[in-house]
């Protein structure tokens, strides 16, 4: 901006406060990005943070949940993921009466995070879903960062890999990974067996999720908020407006479509988002449930139908969906795993809401992130940055598709 | 101008891969991925940097052509003068690329505004009008940056040379 006043990088209240009555959220979301805004106000930057000082963290954090009966060892940093600061370690502790021993992994928000999102939601839907799909177990949260500098939560490490251990890395967050012709299949299928579970217990899920707000079937109430959490964050973030961001906003709000389903929706659901164990193809944990919520099963379908994590089979005569299956295929196998239908039109909408959030994330956030030095990863999510217009041209073809 | 600007990034890139590189341990992995990215960052720059007043002035370009077709849907005079702003700033050759860039941020971002001041009717022509005219500058943005890797299908993208003629 060289110079030039960006209300954006040290905001005030009443900037934060117009912002909050044009674009209404869900409660735990609006606290989670309110905080943000005032810790940016503070004028708080990113310090790298010591291991040592993390490990204390942790301690007092395990320490105010089990007592002083363990210990932490083999500390390390853990790589992947473009937003949370992770620390791998082993931990032993007094569990009841029993004595334990797991591998670990804290998981902590910089001074702000690509996707700012509330670890008390993350820590009450993966104890949600314990049983229900694979999930790390997740055993401590420090919500408001108490016992660590930020927001924080402690789950334990689950065995398994991202991406194929010979695929060579050419790309941050396992955006368009190729899982290859013999562990395709098999990671497919529960690939689509979970989401489709995860999105039949949406309402039995619920009242397991306090920090979720409710979601009814017949109203479009809580489609607007979502819209609204992304405009909310857009105008917090962004450098400048882009009209076709404008222009996509005023569809979504005009054409929210009623919930017909209660689903639970991952949010970011998508090839290298889950675990798997190579020798036997069997996905160990879902990762990365910052973003869930109450809503609509076709925003996760839209979202792991999008353009970049989609690429050519072997034999370059089709498309595989999400790395896995061609268009009609994979919507059938949906269909069939779910007992749920796919409607093409709500899926137009959410491909079109996915593409405007991405890009609020991307271009939005990213830059804010970066700019500010905020995190442990601003090369990260700068390079991020640059997936925002082939999104925006996803937005821009799928929005002239349904004019 | 002995080193220049490519001379520059040239040294740098060959230092962090040659010297630099081989000097982090391979179970340093957040270090490892930090430092391939340092250098597939500027690697993209490097191909971007002789280009870069071209590329501001074409995208300068693309937003004046919306302003210009959304002032002649509305008879608005909302986009007028900042539209002259980044016209005078374009006509400037003394004016830095960052100042040309505010004076676009500054129109795009009273286009947003004027947008969303439009009843029904207009909303609904304006929006066809917003994006048939975000195809040029979302390609030029998209070829700018196809050294990313993030194109699934990067051959259908004009290369970025073609589009800053275009």
């Amino acid at each position: 901006m060289h110079g030039t006043l960006d209300i954006r990088q040290r905001p005030e209240d009443h900037f934060l406060d117009a912002i909050r009555d044009r674009f209404p959220v869900e409660a735990e979301i609006d606290r989670t990005l309110s905080r943000k805004m005032r810790l940016r106000a503070s004028g708080d930057v990113y310090a790298a943070h010591s291991l040592d000082s993390l490990i204390e963290g942790t301690a007092s954090l395990i320490r105010a949940n089990v007592g002083d009966d363990f210990t932490i060892s083999n500390a390390r940093w853990l790589t992947g993921g473009a937003s949370k600061i992770q620390v791998a370690f082993e931990l032993e502790w007094q569990d009841g009466s029993a004595r334990r021993q797991a591998p670990m992994v804290l998981r902590m928000e910089p001074n702000e995070s690509v996707v700012e999102t509330s670890r008390k939601r993350e820590f009450e839907l993966l104890q949600a879903l314990d049983g229900v799909v694979p999930v790390p177990p997740c055993f401590w949260v420090d919500p408001d960062g108490e016992h660590l500098p930020h927001p924080a939560l402690i789950y334990g490490f689950a065995q398994g890999v991202t991406k194929p251990s010979d695929l060579p890395s050419q790309q941050v967050t396992g955006i368009g990974l190729n899982y290859g012709p013999k562990l395709r299949a098999p990671i497919t299928a529960q690939f689509i067996e979970h989401m489709a579970r995860f999105h039949r217990m949406g309402a039995e899920l619920a009242p397991r999720l306090p920090s979720f707000d409710g979601v009814e079937v017949g109203s479009n109430a809580s489609v607007i908020r979502l819209v609204n959490w992304w405009r909310r964050v857009w105008e917090e973030d962004r450098a400048h407006d882009e009209p076709l961001m404008t222009v996509a906003y005023d569809w979504l709000i005009a054409n929210a479509p009623p919930i017909d389903h209660v689903s639970l929706v991952h949010g970011d659901c998508r090839a290298g988002n889950f675990l798997f164990t190579e020798h036997d193809a069997r996905i160990t944990a879902w990762l990365d449930w910052e973003l869930a919520l109450l809503g609509d099963r076709h925003q996760d379908l839209a979202w792991s139908m999008m353009d970049p994590y989609s690429h050519s089979n072997e034999e370059g005569t089709a498309q595989l969906i999400n790395g896995m299956l061609p268009y009609d295929d994979y919507i059938a196998a949906y269909e069939k795993a779910s007992g749920l239908t796919v409607d093409p039109a709500r899926l137009a909408y959410y491909r079109v809401l996915c593409s405007y959030l991405s890009v609020s994330i991307c271009l939005g956030t990213g830059y804010r992130v970066a700019k500010g030095a905020k995190t442990h990863q601003d090369i990260v999510v700068s390079w991020l940055a640059m997936i925002s217009y082939p999104i925006m041209e996803q937005l821009r073809g799928t929005l002239k598709e349904v004019l | 101008m002995v080193p220049d600007s490519d001379l520059q990034l040239q040294v740098v890139i060959k230092a962090l891969r040659e010297a630099v590189g081989p000097a982090i341990r391979a179970d340093e992995k957040v270090a490892q991925e930090q430092l391939h990215l340092s250098l597939a960052t500027l690697g993209v720059l490097r191909s971007q940097l002789p280009m870069t007043r071209r590329f501001i002035r074409a995208l300068s370009s693309d937003a004046l052509d919306l302003a210009g077709k959304l002032g002649a849907l509305t008879s608005s005079q909302a986009l007028s003068a900042p539209r002259e702003a980044l016209e005078a700033a374009l006509a400037d050759p003394s004016r830095e690329n960052h100042e040309i860039e505010a004076a676009r941020s500054a129109l795009m971002d009273s286009t947003c505004a004027l947008i969303e001041t439009l009843g029904p009717d207009l909303a609904d022509q304006a929006r066809r009008v917003v994006i048939d005219a975000s195809a040029m500058p979302i390609e030029r943005q998209r070829a700018w940056f196809i050294g990313s890797g993030f194109e699934s299908a990067p051959d259908k993208v004009r290369p970025i040379e073609t589009l800053l003629e275009a």
